[in-house]
């Protein structure tokens, strides 16, 4: 994790008011803690020695995800050079998860109802270690609940929903990304429910895609193309950030493409890596590949680093 | 000659007689219908004449600016019968147009004949309600506007399953960006309405003996407000861009010197280039040998950019005109142009919203530019414009992440989760900047109701 993903965390953390937390990094780099009165507290500053750098690895075989790989395993080049893969783990890794979904006009009535039906399904899935949030987004884009272990809270906030107006989905896939903190092993998923193309965003989607793939949140997307193509934002933000994109005709089994998503998160590898021999900042290219074996390797294609 | 073609025909005969003076001889410049001496075995009412008198009862009785029964009955006309009634009655009136001297009596022994049928003027005139003087100076402008709003209405205001079917390709409509469904178009109806209002005179029609028939619209000030407030109802809605375009356009050969409807040219071809159209665009997936028209997004710029300096080299105080031509500029990579222009409208603290759009607009030129301070700086201008409007916010928050600055991103978001959640509200003026050049449609057709004839406006 990247000192500059620190400041993200404590920045969080004290305007959540969450209680301070020592983190510990795969690479034993300590973090000084937050102190707990976020208005009494000037916003500390952080160190780390070494920066790691989370990847989602996702390496399919035949179809299939293929498991049982190691570290050594995987080459990883970084801008070309190639840099040592720690592995941190594949589907014990816990999950931060923010479910961004689409409360616009077309959203409204039976098709919400599902949506809440699916999202009971998916929150029954997730583990007990498991972190979700929720955001919503029509012509506003709303934060519903921070990062929680309460499922409940979940449930209760979208049962609070109205569908109604247009689409921003640029934004709210924005504020998606920007909810919840990064922590070291754990992973960082956005799963985006759609079933519109946006029309009132004020973001650009290349911005919003350059910010998924600073942030390395791994985006998945669930949308409805009932007589046409999906957006081509959403394509775009899962290709950038490793995910996948899946269309549906209708939301009468959404929860189905919601555990699909699920499921393949949970197959997915979480290495990373101390870049070496490259410049911090700018743009940093990816390629992942695995040794001797004829898989099919979806990651990151890179992400940015400074300003 | 079919009905289409007898509209040309009629259309073409009223443009070249446009001025006749007293004691000419009148002419037989339509086909179908021919003005008599002799007096025929009269028909009491051929289906044409019964057609004509229905179109013109529910025209006078419709109420202008509501969707009403008689909207909705005249809405299921097919377009055949629609044109039929269109050429029928600018034939008619324009026999009546050129009864120039005549003897009253000498004029009331006439009969216009069509086929066998045959109508007596004293019946003309009955079935069109209109008084002695308005038929000797050809003034049917009453029943030419009752039917001019009766059509827009039906175009405007009458819902889609009311409709006949006008044999036009089909309308697509959108919702939230995803294909809705199809429906039968309005063009007839505003075709109709122009047409209807090409044929009214303008006052002063005659003076003295000199009689002067004269339709031209383009004197008439209620003309232009229909044009004003039709396109201006029409571009708060991006599924009539199409009819807003054609409406526009003639408006504009008619006033073109209007800033407004300059203006409005601008703001129909930004439309173009708005997200619901190029959703539309990329989305729809269409039967074979279907297309959306819509022309490429870069040369709709183009016109919006010349039409907007075109408005405001008339009224440089069209605030808006310059907040969209900044915009344009911007999309079309001329930043520091549109620097220029933002910063210019931005000056005018006349209207808030307008005030925020070009302080939003201004920060994100200023970000193109690399100027991330001027950025922030205006974008927080327009977060304290609107304080719940969450585009400065989220703007804020992404200028401070591309520049490496987390924590002022993710305190930008911190000032956005703290408005209230409302799903059904509106605080931001940004989401309704597609729609909202037309917003004055109301005051607009106000205007153009107390500027109608007597008679029609109620």
């Amino acid at each position: 994790m990247s000192a500059r993903t620190f400041l993200l965390v404590a920045a969080l953390i004290i305007a959540s008011g969450l209680n301070p937390t020592m983190t510990k990094s795969s690479d034993n780099t300590v973090s000084r803690p937050v102190c707990s009165d976020p208005i009494q507290t000037q916003l500390p500053t952080f160190s780390s020695r070494v920066e790691t750098v989370p990847v989602d690895v996702l390496v399919m075989q035949d179809g299939h995800p293929l498991h049982g790989l190691r570290a050594a395993d995987f080459e990883l080049r970084d801008n070309g050079v190639l840099q040592r893969v720690d592995l941190v783990g594949v589907e014990n890794i816990p999950l931060n998860l923010v479910l961004a979904f689409d409360i616009s006009e077309s959203v409204a009535g039976t098709r919400l109802g599902q949506l809440r039906s699916a999202s009971d399904v998916l929150l029954d899935e997730l583990r007990k270690e498991d972190l979700v949030g929720l955001v919503t987004f029509n012509h506003n884009v709303r934060p519903r609940s921070e990062l929680t272990p309460d499922r409940d809270a979940i449930r209760a906030a979208l049962e609070k929903v109205q569908a109604a107006g247009a689409t921003a989905l640029y934004d709210g896939t924005y504020l998606g990304l920007m909810t919840g903190e990064p922590a070291t092993g754990r992973r960082r998923l956005q799963i985006v429910f759609s079933d519109g193309f946006d029309t009132c965003s004020w973001l650009q989607p290349d911005a919003v895609i350059q910010a998924a793939r600073r942030l390395g949140v791994l985006v998945y997307a669930v949308s409805v193309a009932e007589a046409g193509r999906s957006p081509a934002f959403l394509r775009d933000v899962c290709d950038a950030t490793g995910g996948r994109l899946m269309e549906i005709e209708s939301t009468w089994n959404l929860s189905s493409a919601f555990l699909d998503a699920l499921d393949e998160v949970r197959q997915r590898y979480l290495v990373s890596y101390s870049p070496q021999g490259v410049a911090r900042e700018g743009w940093h290219r990816l390629e992942v590949r695995v040794k001797g074996r004829k898989v099919v390797v979806k990651a990151r294609a890179g992400y940015f680093a400074g300003s | 000659m079919g009905i289409r073609h007898s509209i040309l025909a009629v259309a073409l005969a009223c443009a070249v007689l446009t001025e006749v003076l007293p004691g000419a001889e009148v002419p037989r410049p339509a086909r179908l219908l021919t003005l008599q001496q002799q007096p025929a075995a009269a028909a009491d009412n051929p289906v044409w004449l019964q057609r004509l008198q229905r179109w013109v009862e529910l025209a006078a009785h419709h109420r202008p600016h509501h969707d009403d029964a008689d909207a909705r009955a005249m809405a299921a006309w097919t377009h055949a019968d629609l044109e039929s009634v269109l050429s029928d009655l600018l034939a008619l009136r324009e026999f009546s147009a050129r009864r120039g001297g005549e003897n009253a009596d000498a004029w009331k022994s006439r009969v216009i004949s069509r086929g066998n049928d045959v109508v007596r003027i004293p019946q003309l005139e009955l079935l069109f309600g209109l008084t002695d003087d308005e038929m000797q100076v050809g003034d049917w402008n009453r029943i030419l506007w009752a039917g001019a709003l009766l059509h827009t209405d039906i175009a405007l205001l009458v819902p889609p399953e009311y409709r006949g079917s006008t044999g036009a390709p089909a309308s697509v409509r959108f919702r939230d960006g995803q294909l809705d469904s199809y429906e039968y178009p309005v063009a007839v109806h505003w075709e109709m309405a122009r047409k209807l209002l090409d044929a009214s005179l303008v006052p002063p029609l005659a003076q003295g003996r000199l009689l002067v028939v004269r339709p031209d619209p383009s004197r008439d000030q209620a003309v232009l407000l229909w044009y004003k407030a039709t396109v201006a109802q029409l571009l708060s809605s991006t599924v009539s861009i199409t009819d807003a375009r054609t409406q526009v356009d003639r408006g504009r050969q008619l006033f073109p010197e209007d800033a407004d409807l300059l203006f409005f040219s601008g703001c129909v071809h930004e439309g173009y280039t708005g997200p619901d159209v190029q959703n539309a665009t990329r989305s729809v997936s269409l039967p074979a040998g279907q297309t959306l028209d819509v022309g490429s997004p870069r040369s709709h710029l183009q016109d919006a950019q010349t039409f907007f300096r075109k408005a405001l080299e008339r009224n440089e105080r069209l605030t808006e005109a310059r907040v969209r031509l900044g915009r344009v500029l911007g999309l079309l990579g001329r930043h520091q142009e549109a620097a220029d222009e933002l910063r210019r409208a931005a000056a005018d603290p006349g209207d808030r919203r307008l005030f925020y759009y070009a302080c939003l607009m201004l920060g994100e030129e200023e970000r193109t530019l690399g100027h991330r301070d001027a950025a922030r700086d205006w974008f927080e201008r327009a977060a304290a414009a609107y304080p719940r409007a969450q585009s400065p916010l989220l703007a804020l928050s992404n200028v401070a992440l591309t520049t490496g600055d987390d924590r002022a991103a993710v305190r930008a978001i911190e000032r956005l989760r703290n408005l209230p959640v409302d799903d059904t509200g509106q605080d931001d003026p940004w989401v309704d900047y597609h729609f909202i050049a037309g917003r004055h449609a109301g005051e607009l057709f106000d205007a153009l109701m107390a500027a109608l004839p007597a008679g029609v406006r109620r």
